[in-house]
Protein backbone atom coordinates (compact mmCIF):
# COMPACT_ATOMS: atom_id res chain seq x y z
CA UNK A 1 0.00 0.00 0.00
CA UNK A 2 1.10 3.70 -1.05
CA UNK A 3 2.31 5.58 2.36
CA UNK A 4 1.30 8.91 0.54
CA UNK A 5 -2.14 9.14 2.08
CA UNK A 6 -1.05 8.40 5.33
CA UNK A 7 1.46 11.25 5.37
CA UNK A 8 -0.71 13.54 3.82
CA UNK A 9 -3.50 12.67 6.58
CA UNK A 10 -0.78 13.43 9.36
CA UNK A 11 0.49 16.36 7.26
CA UNK A 12 -3.03 18.04 7.40
CA UNK A 13 -3.65 16.51 10.73
CA UNK A 14 -0.72 18.04 12.50
CA UNK A 15 -1.16 21.36 10.93
CA UNK A 16 -5.00 21.62 12.24
CA UNK A 17 -3.83 20.35 15.81
CA UNK A 18 -0.64 23.36 15.73
CA UNK A 19 -3.12 25.78 13.65
CA UNK A 20 -6.30 25.79 15.95
CA UNK A 21 -5.39 27.99 18.15
CA UNK A 22 -4.21 30.85 15.48
CA UNK A 23 -7.77 30.47 13.52
CA UNK A 24 -9.67 30.63 16.93
CA UNK A 25 -7.59 33.14 18.45
CA UNK A 26 -5.20 35.61 16.16
CA UNK A 27 -6.91 38.15 16.26
CA UNK A 28 -9.04 38.18 19.92
CA UNK A 29 -7.73 37.73 23.15
CA UNK A 30 -7.57 34.08 24.49
CA UNK A 31 -9.87 33.54 27.34
CA UNK A 32 -7.73 35.07 30.60
CA UNK A 33 -7.56 31.67 32.26
CA UNK A 34 -6.39 29.76 28.85
CA UNK A 35 -3.54 32.87 28.87
CA UNK A 36 -2.32 32.26 32.34
CA UNK A 37 -2.29 28.71 32.03
CA UNK A 38 -0.14 28.53 28.79
CA UNK A 39 2.78 30.77 30.08
CA UNK A 40 2.68 27.79 32.28
CA UNK A 41 1.90 24.84 30.56
CA UNK A 42 4.51 25.08 27.82
CA UNK A 43 7.54 24.94 30.11
CA UNK A 44 5.62 22.00 32.34
CA UNK A 45 5.64 20.10 28.94
CA UNK A 46 9.81 19.98 28.27
CA UNK A 47 9.95 19.24 31.95
CA UNK A 48 8.25 16.62 31.56
CA UNK A 49 9.55 15.65 28.27
CA UNK A 50 12.51 15.54 30.11
CA UNK A 51 11.82 13.67 33.27
CA UNK A 52 9.83 11.10 31.11
CA UNK A 53 13.36 10.50 29.35
CA UNK A 54 15.39 10.42 32.48
CA UNK A 55 12.77 7.83 33.96
CA UNK A 56 13.34 5.48 31.02
CA UNK A 57 16.94 5.85 31.20
CA UNK A 58 17.10 4.93 35.06
CA UNK A 59 14.49 2.09 34.50
CA UNK A 60 17.15 0.88 32.21
CA UNK A 61 19.64 1.43 34.06
CA UNK A 62 18.28 -0.29 37.14
CA UNK A 63 16.37 -2.71 35.24
CA UNK A 64 18.73 -4.24 32.79
CA UNK A 65 21.88 -2.52 33.21
CA UNK A 66 21.22 -0.63 30.13
CA UNK A 67 24.28 0.24 27.80
CA UNK A 68 25.61 3.80 27.86
CA UNK A 69 22.56 4.64 30.46
CA UNK A 70 24.51 5.67 33.68
CA UNK A 71 27.12 7.88 31.06
CA UNK A 72 23.85 8.98 29.50
CA UNK A 73 22.48 10.26 33.47
CA UNK A 74 25.55 11.82 34.09
CA UNK A 75 25.86 13.43 30.97
CA UNK A 76 22.20 15.12 31.87
CA UNK A 77 23.23 16.36 35.54
CA UNK A 78 26.65 17.85 33.86
CA UNK A 79 24.76 19.94 30.99
CA UNK A 80 22.03 20.51 33.92
CA UNK A 81 24.61 22.29 35.79
CA UNK A 82 26.31 24.15 33.07
CA UNK A 83 22.67 24.94 32.16
CA UNK A 84 22.29 26.58 35.39
CA UNK A 85 25.18 28.16 35.58
CA UNK A 86 25.26 29.59 31.43
CA UNK A 87 21.75 29.18 30.50
CA UNK A 88 23.16 28.49 27.50
CA UNK A 89 21.67 25.57 24.72
CA UNK A 90 25.17 25.78 23.52
CA UNK A 91 27.64 25.15 26.65
CA UNK A 92 24.96 22.34 27.81
CA UNK A 93 25.34 20.60 24.66
CA UNK A 94 29.03 20.83 24.82
CA UNK A 95 29.83 19.61 28.39
CA UNK A 96 26.98 17.14 28.14
CA UNK A 97 28.50 15.62 25.04
CA UNK A 98 32.26 15.53 26.69
CA UNK A 99 31.19 14.21 29.90
CA UNK A 100 29.33 11.62 28.02
CA UNK A 101 32.47 10.59 25.79
CA UNK A 102 34.83 10.71 29.07
CA UNK A 103 32.53 8.60 31.15
CA UNK A 104 32.13 6.42 27.81
CA UNK A 105 35.65 6.14 27.81
CA UNK A 106 36.59 5.77 31.84
CA UNK A 107 33.93 2.90 31.96
CA UNK A 108 35.09 1.04 28.79
CA UNK A 109 38.44 0.89 30.15
CA UNK A 110 37.71 -0.19 33.63
CA UNK B 1 13.84 48.79 28.16
CA UNK B 2 17.16 49.45 29.07
CA UNK B 3 18.45 45.98 27.58
CA UNK B 4 16.26 46.68 24.72
CA UNK B 5 18.01 50.52 24.28
CA UNK B 6 21.26 49.15 24.40
CA UNK B 7 21.16 45.36 22.80
CA UNK B 8 22.17 45.50 19.48
CA UNK B 9 19.21 43.65 18.64
CA UNK B 10 17.68 47.18 20.00
CA UNK B 11 19.21 49.17 18.05
CA UNK B 12 17.93 47.53 14.52
CA UNK B 13 14.32 47.77 16.41
CA UNK B 14 14.93 50.97 16.01
CA UNK B 15 14.62 51.03 12.07
CA UNK B 16 11.60 48.74 12.54
CA UNK B 17 11.22 44.88 11.70
CA UNK B 18 14.38 44.13 9.44
CA UNK B 19 16.40 41.57 7.89
CA UNK B 20 18.75 41.86 11.05
CA UNK B 21 15.60 40.63 13.62
CA UNK B 22 15.03 37.75 11.02
CA UNK B 23 19.59 37.14 10.83
CA UNK B 24 19.30 37.40 14.82
CA UNK B 25 16.58 34.92 14.84
CA UNK B 26 18.66 32.39 12.76
CA UNK B 27 21.99 33.03 15.06
CA UNK B 28 19.80 32.13 18.14
CA UNK B 29 18.60 29.36 16.60
CA UNK B 30 21.92 27.78 15.45
CA UNK B 31 22.67 25.70 19.48
CA UNK B 32 19.44 23.92 19.08
CA UNK B 33 20.44 22.83 15.46
CA UNK B 34 23.26 21.77 16.52
CA UNK B 35 21.01 19.67 19.33
CA UNK B 36 18.39 18.33 17.57
CA UNK B 37 20.34 17.57 14.11
CA UNK B 38 21.52 14.08 15.33
CA UNK B 39 18.00 12.98 15.95
CA UNK B 40 17.23 14.17 12.51
CA UNK B 41 20.16 12.02 10.96
CA UNK B 42 18.95 9.37 13.15
CA UNK B 43 15.34 9.36 11.93
CA UNK B 44 17.11 9.85 8.67
CA UNK B 45 18.78 6.73 8.98
CA UNK B 46 16.19 4.46 10.34
CA UNK B 47 14.10 5.37 6.92
CA UNK B 48 16.98 3.84 5.17
CA UNK B 49 17.21 0.95 7.72
CA UNK B 50 13.53 0.37 7.36
CA UNK B 51 11.33 -0.44 3.87
CA UNK B 52 10.03 2.74 4.00
CA UNK B 53 9.80 4.51 0.39
CA UNK B 54 13.19 6.66 1.12
CA UNK B 55 11.01 9.98 -0.45
CA UNK B 56 8.15 9.30 1.15
CA UNK B 57 9.73 8.48 4.62
CA UNK B 58 11.58 12.07 4.07
CA UNK B 59 8.59 13.73 3.34
CA UNK B 60 7.25 13.34 6.80
CA UNK B 61 10.40 15.57 8.06
CA UNK B 62 8.25 18.23 6.51
CA UNK B 63 5.12 17.27 6.52
CA UNK B 64 4.82 16.13 10.08
CA UNK B 65 7.87 18.52 11.09
CA UNK B 66 8.77 17.08 14.61
CA UNK B 67 11.05 14.49 15.52
CA UNK B 68 9.18 12.06 17.85
CA UNK B 69 5.59 11.77 15.73
CA UNK B 70 8.31 11.22 12.78
CA UNK B 71 10.09 8.31 14.23
CA UNK B 72 6.90 6.94 16.13
CA UNK B 73 5.22 7.02 12.32
CA UNK B 74 8.13 4.73 11.02
CA UNK B 75 8.19 2.33 13.85
CA UNK B 76 4.27 2.24 14.15
CA UNK B 77 4.08 1.26 9.99
CA UNK B 78 7.03 -0.95 10.33
CA UNK B 79 5.00 -3.04 13.07
CA UNK B 80 2.15 -2.64 10.55
CA UNK B 81 -0.36 -0.70 13.19
CA UNK B 82 -3.53 0.32 11.25
CA UNK B 83 -3.58 4.22 9.75
CA UNK B 84 -6.36 5.25 12.75
CA UNK B 85 -3.79 4.45 15.69
CA UNK B 86 -0.81 6.18 14.00
CA UNK B 87 -2.90 9.31 13.35
CA UNK B 88 -4.29 9.23 16.56
CA UNK B 89 -1.00 8.88 18.20
CA UNK B 90 0.60 11.10 16.28
CA UNK B 91 -1.89 13.75 16.89
CA UNK B 92 -1.74 13.43 21.22
CA UNK B 93 2.09 14.25 20.95
CA UNK B 94 1.48 16.93 18.97
CA UNK B 95 -1.16 17.87 21.15
CA UNK B 96 1.51 20.28 23.10
CA UNK B 97 1.96 22.50 19.58
CA UNK B 98 -1.12 23.74 20.49
CA UNK B 99 -0.09 24.87 23.73
CA UNK B 100 2.63 26.50 22.50
CA UNK B 101 0.97 28.82 19.90
CA UNK B 102 -1.46 29.68 22.67
CA UNK B 103 1.76 31.01 24.28
CA UNK B 104 3.09 32.86 20.78
CA UNK B 105 -0.27 34.08 19.42
CA UNK B 106 -0.48 37.24 20.80
CA UNK B 107 2.55 38.03 19.58
CA UNK B 108 1.51 37.22 15.85
CA UNK B 109 -1.58 39.68 16.08
CA UNK B 110 -1.68 42.15 13.80
CA UNK B 111 0.14 39.60 10.71
CA UNK B 112 -2.53 38.16 8.04
CA UNK B 113 -4.15 35.00 8.80
CA UNK B 114 -2.10 33.44 6.12
CA UNK B 115 0.99 34.51 8.09
CA UNK B 116 -0.26 33.32 11.10
CA UNK B 117 -0.82 30.08 10.12
CA UNK B 118 2.69 29.63 8.21
CA UNK B 119 3.55 30.65 11.73
CA UNK B 120 2.03 28.02 13.69
CA UNK B 121 3.45 25.52 11.26
CA UNK B 122 6.38 26.34 12.37
CA UNK B 123 6.26 25.82 15.64
CA UNK B 124 8.39 23.17 17.56
CA UNK B 125 9.63 22.75 21.30
CA UNK B 126 13.01 25.38 20.24
CA UNK B 127 11.30 27.92 17.93
CA UNK B 128 8.91 28.34 21.03
CA UNK B 129 11.96 28.51 23.05
CA UNK B 130 13.67 30.99 21.17
CA UNK B 131 10.62 33.12 20.74
CA UNK B 132 9.96 33.45 24.07
CA UNK B 133 13.57 34.36 24.81
CA UNK B 134 13.30 37.08 22.74
CA UNK B 135 10.01 38.11 23.83
CA UNK B 136 12.21 38.82 26.83
CA UNK B 137 14.20 41.88 25.47
CA UNK B 138 11.98 42.78 22.18
CA UNK B 139 9.14 44.52 23.02
CA UNK B 140 7.94 45.35 19.09
CA UNK B 141 5.76 42.55 18.04
CA UNK B 142 6.92 43.55 14.74
CA UNK B 143 10.22 43.01 15.55
CA UNK B 144 9.07 39.48 17.56
CA UNK B 145 7.80 38.23 14.29
CA UNK B 146 11.12 38.95 11.99
CA UNK B 147 12.90 36.97 14.99
CA UNK B 148 10.51 34.05 14.70
CA UNK B 149 10.38 33.86 10.95
CA UNK B 150 14.34 33.72 11.00
CA UNK B 151 14.68 31.30 14.03
CA UNK B 152 12.01 29.13 12.57
CA UNK B 153 13.08 28.48 9.12
CA UNK B 154 16.86 28.29 10.24
CA UNK B 155 15.24 24.95 12.31
CA UNK B 156 13.10 23.96 9.39
CA UNK B 157 15.93 23.94 6.48
CA UNK B 158 18.56 22.09 9.26
CA UNK B 159 16.10 19.49 10.11
CA UNK B 160 14.53 18.47 6.50
CA UNK B 161 18.59 18.59 5.70
CA UNK B 162 19.60 16.70 8.84
CA UNK B 163 16.97 13.82 8.03
CA UNK B 164 18.41 13.70 4.37
CA UNK B 165 21.76 13.54 5.90
CA UNK B 166 20.83 10.39 7.60
CA UNK B 167 19.30 8.97 4.73
CA UNK B 168 22.30 9.38 2.58
CA UNK B 169 24.53 8.35 5.04
CA UNK B 170 22.64 5.86 7.35
CA UNK B 171 23.72 5.28 10.55
CA UNK B 172 27.73 5.82 11.01
CA UNK B 173 27.29 9.73 12.21
CA UNK B 174 25.13 8.16 15.29
CA UNK B 175 27.11 5.50 16.28
CA UNK B 176 29.52 7.65 18.44
CA UNK B 177 27.00 8.97 20.87
CA UNK B 178 23.23 8.00 20.83
CA UNK B 179 20.85 10.69 19.60
CA UNK B 180 18.73 10.65 22.11
CA UNK B 181 21.54 12.28 24.48
CA UNK B 182 21.73 15.48 22.17
CA UNK B 183 17.51 15.54 22.79
CA UNK B 184 17.73 15.31 26.48
CA UNK B 185 20.56 17.98 26.68
CA UNK B 186 18.87 20.32 23.91
CA UNK B 187 15.68 19.48 26.79
CA UNK B 188 17.93 20.70 29.79
CA UNK B 189 19.21 24.04 27.73
CA UNK B 190 15.97 25.00 27.20
CA UNK B 191 13.85 24.17 30.44
CA UNK B 192 16.93 25.18 33.24
CA UNK B 193 16.68 29.35 32.32
CA UNK B 194 12.40 28.84 32.42
CA UNK B 195 12.51 27.41 35.65
CA UNK B 196 13.96 30.57 37.15
CA UNK B 197 10.26 32.09 37.86
CA UNK B 198 8.77 29.87 40.74
CA UNK B 199 5.17 28.95 39.58
CA UNK B 200 6.90 27.79 36.47
CA UNK B 201 9.62 26.10 39.01
CA UNK B 202 6.87 24.36 40.74
CA UNK B 203 4.86 23.65 37.40
CA UNK B 204 7.90 21.67 36.10
CA UNK B 205 8.75 19.90 38.96
CA UNK B 206 5.17 18.64 39.55
CA UNK B 207 4.78 17.73 36.03
CA UNK B 208 8.11 15.98 36.23
CA UNK B 209 7.05 13.68 38.86
CA UNK B 210 3.97 13.07 37.39
CA UNK B 211 5.23 11.99 34.21
CA UNK B 212 6.21 8.72 35.63
CA UNK B 213 2.53 7.33 36.61
CA UNK B 214 1.49 9.08 33.12
CA UNK B 215 4.03 7.07 31.14
CA UNK B 216 1.42 4.33 30.97
CA UNK B 217 -1.16 6.10 29.17
CA UNK B 218 -0.87 6.20 25.30
CA UNK B 219 2.89 8.21 24.27
CA UNK B 220 2.38 11.66 24.44
CA UNK B 221 -1.03 11.53 26.61
CA UNK B 222 0.90 11.56 29.51
CA UNK B 223 3.76 14.21 29.02
CA UNK B 224 0.38 16.61 28.43
CA UNK B 225 -1.46 15.43 31.27
CA UNK B 226 1.33 15.49 33.81
CA UNK B 227 2.08 19.03 32.49
CA UNK B 228 -1.47 20.04 32.97
CA UNK B 229 -1.63 18.69 36.18
CA UNK B 230 2.20 20.24 37.31
CA UNK B 231 0.82 23.80 35.65
CA UNK B 232 -2.90 23.70 37.49
CA UNK B 233 -1.22 22.85 40.84
CA UNK B 234 1.02 25.54 40.66
CA UNK B 235 -0.88 28.73 39.42
CA UNK B 236 -3.66 27.41 42.57
CA UNK B 237 -0.78 27.43 44.94
CA UNK B 238 0.74 30.82 43.56
CA UNK B 239 -3.03 31.78 43.42
CA UNK B 240 -3.14 31.23 47.45
CA UNK B 241 -0.10 32.01 48.27
CA UNK B 242 -0.81 35.84 46.73
CA UNK B 243 -4.36 36.01 47.95
CA UNK B 244 -2.68 34.73 51.32
CA UNK B 245 -0.14 37.82 51.16
CA UNK B 246 -2.83 40.34 50.66
CA UNK B 247 -4.68 39.11 53.92
CA UNK B 248 -1.43 39.67 55.58
CA UNK B 249 -0.41 43.19 54.63
CA UNK B 250 -4.42 43.89 55.21
CA UNK B 251 -3.56 43.19 58.99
Amino acid sequence: MSPWPLIALLGVGTLAVRSVVVVLYGERDLPAAVERISGVLAPAIIAAMLAGSVWSQLALMVGAGGDGSFERLVAIGVGARVAVRTSSVGWTLGAGVAAFALFSCILGAV
Amino acid sequence: MLLQRFSPRAEASSTGPSRSHVVAGVRAMLPFLAGVSPFGVAIGASVAASGFDPLAGWSTSWAIYSGTPQMMTLQMVDSGASSVAIFAAVMAVNLRLAVYAAALVPDWRGASRRWQIFAAYLITDPTYVVARRHATIVAEPAARRAHYVGSALALWCGWLLACAGGLLVGGRLTDLVPPGLFLDLVLVGMVVPMVRRPPVRRAGAIAAALVLPGLVLPAGVGVVVAAVCGAVAALHRSGRASSVGCREERT
